[in-house]
């Protein structure tokens, strides 16, 4: 009984395989002028059978979900009532909006509000000398050039996100010996210190987070087809924290100093 | 463990044997007893190609070059992962279907009670008249009333994920490809605008009543535009414009050289997220 089994399935495969098997034809057929029929051009020419047509074609078993009909008679298995029971809020159409609850004062009520959400506040991402000169030394990170948040979020030093700039913080001061040129958002008093110590220099730039992103990802504008935005002026309550106008785009060198630009002109 | 992850398992699995014993006598001898009872969960066509080969194996396919005038242009190589691509029916189902819902008009409109013309009074009182009581004469239930739950317009269209749409596109391709179907022409245009001939030409095709013919250029062809445009048997696109359901609707595709490495190109652009 098996071995007949099995000799019935082979038999089926055997013909499903030859029903699908594209036998190819040599017929010639006559060639009308000036256009002759095509024969033996591309692979071949098969018989009738296509593989796929407007006719044949079919989703997966299972690929959609019939939809759940209610109140269709008593056949149906929901037919009066549609699955809800009896009586009662879960048999309504409409749920209580959310957080009501029931007429009681509801706890985002009852409770006092609290604390305030500062809309002038900035967060900066944290960037410690030592790790820049972790990075130096590496030698992933170039020290002839300029350092600017760009090429500190390249490097990988400041994350994903950027928030609202770099502060530049004093972790490894003591033993920061590289005459670095930094562009950052703020810096700490001992970082700035030490890096000036160092014979280096640290000027706090102004970007907004537009600025921001057109100084790491100038792509994302040109792929949209728009503009780099100008440099935004820092407002006038700023003028304390902020040394310049963030350059746009990235820069990668110190700028001139006016004075001896005028001087090399003469 | 539900089957799709029985089978990435296996595959797994075996792609580490065959790694590991790379003489091919040593079989991977493997006891789990879900092997032998495992399903398949992505269902191919199975077919071969004319020559004898497995169709789907993503190996690129050279086909020969011809022209109206069936002269031998020599050959081209098409890209396997556009032209061998497993035959899977469900995808290119779904790539019409969609195709089918987004040309949809869905400007049917019904009136609703509030759209019917007529009054919105009372027809006669409540009480005492002996017949149904009524509050407007224009509910639906009534002639000329409204229609409860109409069509009204609205969009039938849906995303269909890129990855889908452009592998529907590479399967009919292929579909053609395995059924012989495809023809490869170094130029589309013909030697004349005459209807008469393309009709003759189109016949002469084996096993095909409707044959649409692919241009690279973005304008197509005029000589190629007179000749057909009166014929239900062929229909002419541009490359650009090569789609799906337009391959479906006819039985052979003719392409000009130019277009097909236009497709080409388009399915090996990175889609744009």
């Amino acid at each position: 009984m098996r071995q007949w089994l099995q000799r019935k399935a082979y038999e089926a495969m055997a013909a499903y395989t030859r029903k699908l098997q594209l036998h190819p034809v040599s017929s010639i057929a006559e060639a009308p002028t000036p256009f002759p029929a095509p024969t033996a051009i591309g692979r071949s020419s098969p018989s009738g059978f296509k593989l796929l047509a407007l006719n044949n074609l079919r989703d997966n078993k299972g690929a959609t979900k019939e939809k759940r009909r209610l109140g269709r008679g008593i056949g149906s298995g929901r037919g009066k009532t549609c699955g809800r029971g009896h009586k009662g809020q879960k048999a309504r159409s409409n749920r209580p909006r959310l957080g009501f609850e029931g007429g009681q004062t509801p706890l985002r009520i009852r409770l006092p509000r609290r604390g305030f959400h500062n809309p002038f506040s900035l967060t900066f991402k944290p960037v410690n000398l030592k790790s820049v000169a972790e990075s130096v030394e590496q030698g992933v990170l170039d020290s002839g050039d300029l350092i600017t948040m760009k090429t500190l979020k390249d490097v990988g030093l400041v994350g994903k996100q950027m928030k609202d700039g770099v502060k530049l913080l004093g972790a490894g001061a003591d033993k920061f010996s590289l005459p670095l040129h930094f562009e950052v958002s703020r810096v700490s008093k001992k970082a700035k210190a030490a890096v000036e110590a160092a014979g280096g220099s640290v000027t706090r730039v102004h970007y907004t987070k537009l600025g921001l992103k057109a100084l790491t990802k100038p792509e994302w504008f040109a792929k949209k087809g728009r503009l780099l935005p100008r440099p935004a002026q820092p407002a006038p309550k700023m003028a304390r924290q902020v040394d310049e106008v963030g350059r746009l785009p990235a820069p990668t060198s110190r700028p001139q100093p006016v004075a001896s630009s005028n001087l090399e002109q003469e | 463990m539900n089957n799709v992850q029985k089978c990435m398992a296996m595959r797994a699995l075996s792609r580490y044997l065959r790694l590991q014993s790379s003489p091919a006598s040593v079989k991977p001898q493997v006891n789990q007893p879900w092997l032998s009872a495992q399903r398949r969960v992505v269902s191919y066509l199975r077919a071969t190609h004319a020559g004898g080969e497995k169709q789907g194996c993503y190996n690129d396919i050279e086909m020969k070059v011809t022209n109206f005038n069936n002269e031998d242009k020599g050959t081209a190589l098409l890209a396997g992962d556009v032209f061998d691509v497993p035959i899977r029916r469900d995808i290119v189902h779904r790539v019409v279907v969609w195709q089918l819902a987004k040309r949809r008009q869905g400007t049917h409109s019904t009136k609703t009670i509030s759209e019917v013309s007529g009054t919105g009074r009372k027809p006669y009182k409540q009480k005492g008249t002996g017949q149904a009581r009524h509050g407007t004469l224009r509910g639906p239930q009534f002639r000329h009333g409204a229609r409860m739950h109409g069509p009204k317009p609205r969009d039938y269209s849906y995303t269909l994920p890129k990855k889908v749409r452009r592998l529907g596109l590479k399967i009919a391709l292929s579909a053609r490809v395995a059924e012989g179907k495809l023809l490869i022409f170094d130029d589309v245009s013909p030697s004349s605008h005459k209807t008469k001939e393309m009709a003759k030409y189109i016949e002469g095709i084996e096993q095909c009543k409707r044959v649409l013919i692919v241009d690279g250029t973005d304008k197509v062809n005029t000589l190629l535009c007179r000749a057909t445009s009166n014929l239900y048997a062929a229909d002419v696109l541009p490359a650009k414009g090569l789609n799906v359901y337009s391959i479906l609707q006819h039985d052979a595709l003719i392409m000009s050289l130019d277009a097909i490495r236009l497709i080409e190109n388009r399915m090996h652009t990175p889609i744009n997220r």
